[in-house]
């Protein structure tokens, strides 16, 4: 663990010099050098001091890692414009250093923390490299949503700290009521983001940079799901209780979310409402509290982390030509781009859970835990899976279908770069189906 | 390019020689063969890939691929304009291929790759021209698969209670079984999503704007026969009144395509609507209890089809794209070969005796004859088979023989070698699959013993619908309009007893308008409400409570001592 | 021009204040008070402004009135009981509290100190947030027993200021409003482990010191002088919104060591309620922390031609380094040992 935080930790240096493509390849290096360290159980490995990683924490960081290689690689125009591209290097790598701490911590406090600390860079992200005015409200909504939930949460960790008398995740053993429910995991449901508490997200991801919206949909949101992860283990008496409640919230969310996304005329609003949409039903996947729940919420985590993050790409590669997000001027892109058309397709149809991506094998282990969960979710799931379709194909097809808009003068084909990171997005995607068991291991 | 698609023309071409030798071995020995490769266990469930090989599939799988090889090359000339040919190949190609992971996956979570990749892939090449029809017609059609696919996921949600998702173990095992029900039932839906069963059944006509090679390729052996191979896989835990249900929708199906086929001037649109009739059929025998008969239909069916669309898209082609029968006429003498085919296949179609369609059709109808059913199943299917024939010499007449009504500068000819080699290919297995099929397929004959009329039926309804047909091809506009009269009647029927519109207009309204209004009144509304806009209400209080600090010293020194003084009377 | 009485009152004031804290009997203390308001005043003093002079006026009176409280619950404990005792009468004790509360400017007390840092310079600013409180506090730790009264002074100290500093465009007043705030988490850390307390007000002052040079250094005093003033450079850009998210509370600059240390706390000791409400209104501060720094968040691509001198102060960055990277810094050290 500690070297990696340390490589980390000696990166900062290189941000401020004049090679971006430099960090752009140590962040490579590392992630792959990182694959190297995959455990086959669950139990913590490579424990120093406080921090280690067990299978869970491991297919985070992976996935932060990865994703995070990524946004540099998609936010080249930072680079090309000189726009503070080495302060844009320090955030994604401070960025990476503190999701790299939440993922291996094994300490509640410490997992708080470099939670909290997450925000920090994604909230610079997101109001210094967003492209409109409105990011600084999307900023505080970001921020604002967090803490104010976030901070209650402290309390409740010393609480629990009291209780237990420790704060190491793996020796956690103990039953709490409802009111440390709440406290405790309403700023998971902010972050997942569970649907009324979801209004943070749409406005942050669509205001966001590229960067911040891959990050954000990529890991950011993942830390929900983490960290419900980590502690439902703590609220089974009260969940078995009340967690129908939260999985109706998310269900009907996820469905009304659904019919929002179709509506949508910004395109990353779209791919922002979907993940909502998604991530209600990761919510709803943890709340069965079985093990396909879990399961399942794992894989559809990494699996929207990565297709999410992939559209964003997308949209913003359009973005770049077009200076536009409208799904009104960005039509007929099959006519300008028609290789990019074709990812723009494999995309879409991961996001509608198409095989073989890995969003259909999370949605098969979450529609075998929902539905045992109760028979009645059914109705439900039937909507959301096919509302994803909707938006997916809507997105899809609106923008590359038909006529192209008459006021642009002049697009490039696209690079190698992008279809690299697009690549690069889609390769882990749909062949990590292959050999799958190895992110269902951790439980 | 050129070169990629021949590849893959005699690619396809030997392989399916391969595979139907295969079939043909593995019938003679009632032999298959299972290839599992495990994805995930999980609670000692496992997701496997399956490949199922038998007889069955085997052979399909042969035709699908000489069909396709047989289009593909035809494609070769259609296509030959096209910029992005090789776009056009290498979607036919995934097309292809997964209906191929169709027809070999006997697993629910496998056959999905197969289920959704016919769903995405047909919907690009529905889309694959760029104008506003192909788009809708597209959003239709993937929408309406979609429906199965989700059927298809929730079916796997409920299989999980068999602890494994090789649904062809549990078929039999299981049947009755409430779960097996809950199964069936959604197999079905998915079934007749695919197959464009009644409520469903507006996609396929829609999805003429596929260039013509994929509509022969969709509409004869693929796509829309999928349905009817999972029905035919899963037939052994169908329920009664499941079977009931089933026969009465497909019977629904197959008389309202024929009657709307009757009606439409759509070349393209009549032949689609001939694959909805004939599928109501395959699906209607399916649930009279034959799933032989039924694929023994399917596979004949795929072979006229597909040479029918082919031929269409000949006359198409030589048309500058027309695709109005009324614009076609006396292109007999043009394109004499072309009009031959086509002949062939709707006599086949027809069932006209000891052309293929007549061996499946014929024995399907006295199989019918021979169950004990009611009168309405009986009365259905002969008039079904009589508007087949009615809607095929109609188009016969109209396009065949007649006036020639196109532009009068024309280029209409058969000069066309590559196209008529392609379809060339499929003719004798026209004329020759259902002798073959039906002494290969059923070892001993079905016994059939019917009274003389009975017997007969079916050669009446045949030359009735031959009357009809010809007289309804007769009909002009500058009649004295008595179809006025009918006008409700004409447009319900041709328009598919407005399924379409419903499908459309009638689905798309609700979920956009409530899209705006959860917009509206969650996103916009009161989640701003009681979330981040209504923090105004602290700015105002701020204000407010502003103005308690101007010059206000002296009053706060005032209450100072007060609250001093209060403490001290406190003491 | 060099004012050598400056130095002296400012000496004055220091040891005022030693006086102060280490003094033995309440005449000492409340003489170590006396002498402070009276060192602090020339300090303010500006014969060329008249608006720190009103301040002083301002200042003045408060204090003289407090101290006089002070000084006559005192005269009157001694008269009834001889001495102070620790748990004698509530009144009396509300009514020392109450002197010393409107000395160090905590809230219902607390509607002087606007007004007189409004009046200010920025280091007579610095004075009056920091060194100032320390004589009423360190007075505070030792007369604590009234928990329920304290938690008020706590809640109306936070909620005030949060809803107060939220009209302000004046930084002077911002500030003032945060270190009202910043009193009241002072006062819920001082009410069970005065160590806390130190360290709380340490980091404070050097949370504050940091701002303040910024300010001092560049010469504003409103919220629209910020827009384009540090885009000369974006290092100190990123500094000041970094020192103004630390004084927020937020988890990697040193600001929230404090605060997880209070809060750790109080729960401990089962002020649940209290801490939320703590929180909740500190996030209200941290909002109007936050619109101060917009400009700075934007990362505006407007460069500025004036190039400041600050870019090369050693003693500038390595202040606030330390203010930044003291939590993490703070958090390892243990680990070396």
């Amino acid at each position: 663990m500690m070297k990696f935080l340390i490589t980390l930790l000696f990166l900062i240096p290189l941000c401020f010099c004049y090679n971006y493509w430099l960090m752009v390849n140590c962040f490579f290096i590392l992630s792959f050098m990182f694959m190297m360290n995959y455990s086959f159980n669950n139990l913590y490995l490579n424990v120093s001091y406080l921090f280690g990683n067990d299978l869970l924490g491991y297919i985070f960081i992976l996935l932060s890692f990865w994703i995070c290689a990524l946004m540099l690689l998609a936010s080249e125009k930072i680079y090309k414009i000189d726009n503070y591209y080495y302060l844009f290097n320090l955030m994604v790598l401070l960025l990476m250093m503190s999701l790299f701490l939440v993922f291996s911590s094994m300490n509640l406090f410490i997992f708080y923390v470099f939670f909290e600390v997450s925000l920090i860079p994604t909230l610079i992200l997101i109001m210094g490299w967003g492209y409109q005015p409105e990011r600084i409200e999307a900023g505080i909504y970001l921020l604002f949503y967090t803490l104010l939930v976030s901070l209650p949460m402290m309390i409740s960790i010393f609480y629990m700290y009291n209780c237990m008398g420790t704060m190491m995740l793996m020796f956690m053993n103990y039953q709490f009521n409802l009111l440390m429910y709440f406290c405790m995991n309403l700023v998971f449901f902010v972050k997942m983001p569970m649907f009324f508490i979801h209004l943070w997200l749409p406005k942050a991801h669509v205001e966001a940079p590229i960067s911040g919206s891959m990050i954000l949909a990529g890991v950011m949101l993942k830390l929900g799901g983490y960290g419900l992860f980590r502690l439902m283990s703590l609220f089974i008496l009260v969940g078995l209780k009340i967690n129908f409640i939260i999985v109706t919230i998310s269900l009907v969310g996820g469905f009304f979310v659904s019919l929002i996304c179709v509506y949508q005329s910004d395109m990353k609003s779209l791919v922002a409402y979907s993940s909502v949409a998604h991530m209600g039903m990761v919510l709803a996947g943890i709340m069965t509290l079985n093990i396909w729940g879990f399961w399942g919420s794992l894989v559809m985590m990494l699996a929207h982390g990565l297709c999410s993050s992939g559209l964003f790409c997308l949209v913003n590669i359009v973005y770049e030509r077009i200076h536009s997000r409208s799904l009104y001027l960005n039509k007929g892109l099959l006519n300008m781009m028609p290789s990019l058309s074709f990812w723009w397709f494999m995309l879409c149809s991961s996001n509608m859970a198409a095989p073989p991506s890995l969003n259909l094998m999370g949605e098969i282990i979450l529609l075998n835990s929902l539905v045992s969960y109760s028979s009645l979710s059914m109705i439900l799931l039937m909507f959301l899976s096919f509302f994803s379709a909707v938006y997916s194909l809507y997105l899809f097809s609106y923008s590359q279908h038909g006529l192209y808009y008459s006021g642009m003068y002049s697009v490039y084909q696209g690079v190698f770069r992008e279809y690299l990171l697009l690549l690069l997005h889609w390769l882990p995607l749909n062949f990590m189906i292959i050999k799958s068991e190895l992110w269902v291991l951790w439980i | 390019m050129m070169k990629l698609l021949y590849s893959y023309f005699k690619l396809f071409l030997f392989f399916s020689i391969f595979l139907f030798i295969m079939g043909l071995k593995f019938m003679n020995k009632n032999y298959s063969m299972m290839i599992e490769y495990e994805v995930l266990t999980l609670n000692s469930s496992s997701m496997m890939m399956v490949i199922l090989l038998d007889w069955m599939s085997l052979l399909f799988m042969s035709f699908v691929l000489f069909i396709s090889s047989m289009v593909i090359y035809y494609s070769a000339e259609y296509m030959a304009e096209e910029k992005n040919l090789i776009r056009f190949i290498l979607l036919v190609i995934l097309f292809v291929l997964s209906m191929m992971l169709l027809i070999i996956s006997p697993n629910m979570i496998s056959i999905l790759l197969g289920w959704d990749g016919l769903g995405l892939v047909s919907y690009c090449l529905v889309i694959y021209y760029q104008n506003m029809k192909s788009y809708n017609a597209g959003m239709l059609t993937a929408l309406s698969n979609r429906i199965g696919d989700v059927a298809i996921l929730m079916a796997i949600a409920w299989m999980m209670n068999f602890g494994s998702w090789n649904y062809i173990y549990y078929l039999e095992m299981m049947k009755g079984d409430s779960i097996m029900e809950m199964i069936s039932y959604l197999i079905v839906l998915a079934a007749m999503t695919k197959s464009a069963q009644i409520p469903f059944s507006s996609w396929l006509p829609a999805a003429m704007a596929a260039p013509t090679p994929v509509s022969s390729l969709v509409h004869s052996s693929t796509l829309v026969t999928a349905g009817v191979y999972l029905l035919i896989r899963f037939n052994f835990s169908l329920t009664d009144n499941l079977l009931y249900l089933l026969l009465f929708v497909a019977s629904m199906t197959m008389f309202m395509s024929g009657l709307a086929a009757n009606f439409e001037y759509d070349l393209k649109k009549i032949i689609a609507l001939s694959t909805l009739s004939q599928l109501g059929l395959m699906m209607s025998i399916l649930a009279l209890g034959s799933y032989k008969l039924t694929f023994f239909h399917l596979l004949v069916h795929a072979l006229f089809k597909a040479l029918l669309f082919m031929c269409a898209g000949n006359i198409i082609h030589n048309m500058m794209n027309c695709q109005d029968i009324r614009y076609m006429g006396n292109l007999m003498e043009k394109m004499p070969m072309t009009c031959t085919f086509f002949n062939i296949c709707n006599l086949s179609l027809c069932g006209l005796p000891f052309l293929s369609g007549f061996f499946s059709k014929d024995l399907i109808v006295e199989f019918m004859s021979m169950n004990y059913l009611n009168i309405y199943i009986y009365i259905i299917m002969y008039i079904s088979i009589g508007l087949t024939v009615s809607y095929s010499f109609r188009l016969s007449y109209y396009s065949l023989i007649g006036d020639f009504n196109f532009l009068s500068l024309n280029v209409v000819s058969e000069l066309s070698m590559i196209m008529l080699k392609g379809m060339g290919g499929l003719i004798l297995f026209v004329i020759f699959s259902g002798s073959l099929l039906e002494w290969v397929m059923f070892f001993e004959p079905i016994f059939i013993c019917l009274p003389m009329v009975m017997k007969l039926m079916a050669l009446i309804m045949i030359i009735m619908g031959m009357f009809i047909g010809y007289e309804v091809a007769k009909f002009k506009l500058g009649y004295s309009l008595k179809s006025l009269k009918f006008m409700t009647f004409s447009l319900f029927s041709s328009l598919m007893w407005n399924m379409p519109l419903i499908s459309t207009l009638g689905v798309n309204y609700y979920p956009l308008f409530l899209g705006k209004v959860y917009t509206k009144i969650f996103d916009q509304g009161w989640h701003e409400y009681y979330g981040g806009k209504n923090l105004k209400l602290l700015a105002k209080f701020s204000q407010v409570s502003q103005s308690f600090s101007r010059s206000h010293l002296k009053i706060y020194f005032l209450l100072l001592i007060l609250w001093v003084v209060f403490l001290l009377l406190n003491i | 021009m060099f004012k050598f009485y400056k130095i002296l009152f400012l000496n004055i004031l220091f040891f005022s204040t030693l006086i102060v804290i280490s003094s033995y009997s309440w005449l000492s203390m409340w003489m170590g008070l006396e002498i402070n308001l009276l060192s602090i005043l020339p300090l303010m003093a500006n014969p060329k402004n008249l608006y720190p002079s009103e301040a002083a006026m301002k200042y003045f009176i408060t204090q003289t009135l407090a101290s006089l409280i002070l000084l006559f619950s005192i005269l009157l404990s001694m008269n009834m009981k001889e001495f102070l005792p620790q748990n004698s009468s509530n009144m009396l004790i509300l009514i020392i509290n109450s002197s010393l509360f409107l000395k160090a400017g905590a809230a219902p007390f607390h509607a002087w100190f606007p007004e007189v840092i409004e009046g200010l310079n920025w280091e007579n600013c610095l004075l009056m947030m920091t060194w100032q409180k320390i004589a009423p506090m360190m007075i505070l730790i030792h007369n604590l027993n009234m928990f329920f009264y304290l938690s008020w002074i706590i809640l109306i100290s936070s909620i005030l200021s949060g809803i107060y500093g939220l009209n302000q465009t004046s930084l002077r007043k911002i500030l003032a409003y945060s270190s009202i705030n910043h009193i009241a988490w002072m006062l819920s850390s001082m009410l069970n482990f005065k160590l806390i307390w130190l360290l709380y007000f340490n980091i404070y002052v050097i949370l504050v010191f940091n701002l303040i040079m910024i300010f001092k250094y560049f010469n504003i005093y409103y919220m629209n002088q910020l827009n384009l003033i540090f885009n000369s450079n974006k290092l100190l850009n990123f500094l000041f919104m970094a020192n103004f998210l630390s004084l927020g509370g937020l988890p990697p600059f040193l600001g929230f060591l404090p605060k997880w240390l209070t809060i750790m706390n109080l729960t401990s000791n089962q002020f649940y309620s209290l801490t939320l409400i703590l929180i909740i209104s500190t996030l209200i501060t941290l909002f109007f922390y936050i619109r101060l720094t917009f400009s700075s968040f934007l990362l505006m691509k407007v460069e500025s031609i004036f190039k400041s001198k600050i870019i090369g102060n050693f003693w500038f960055f390595s202040f606030n380094f330390i203010s930044l990277a003291g939590l993490l810094t703070y958090a390892m050290i243990p680990n070396f040992f």
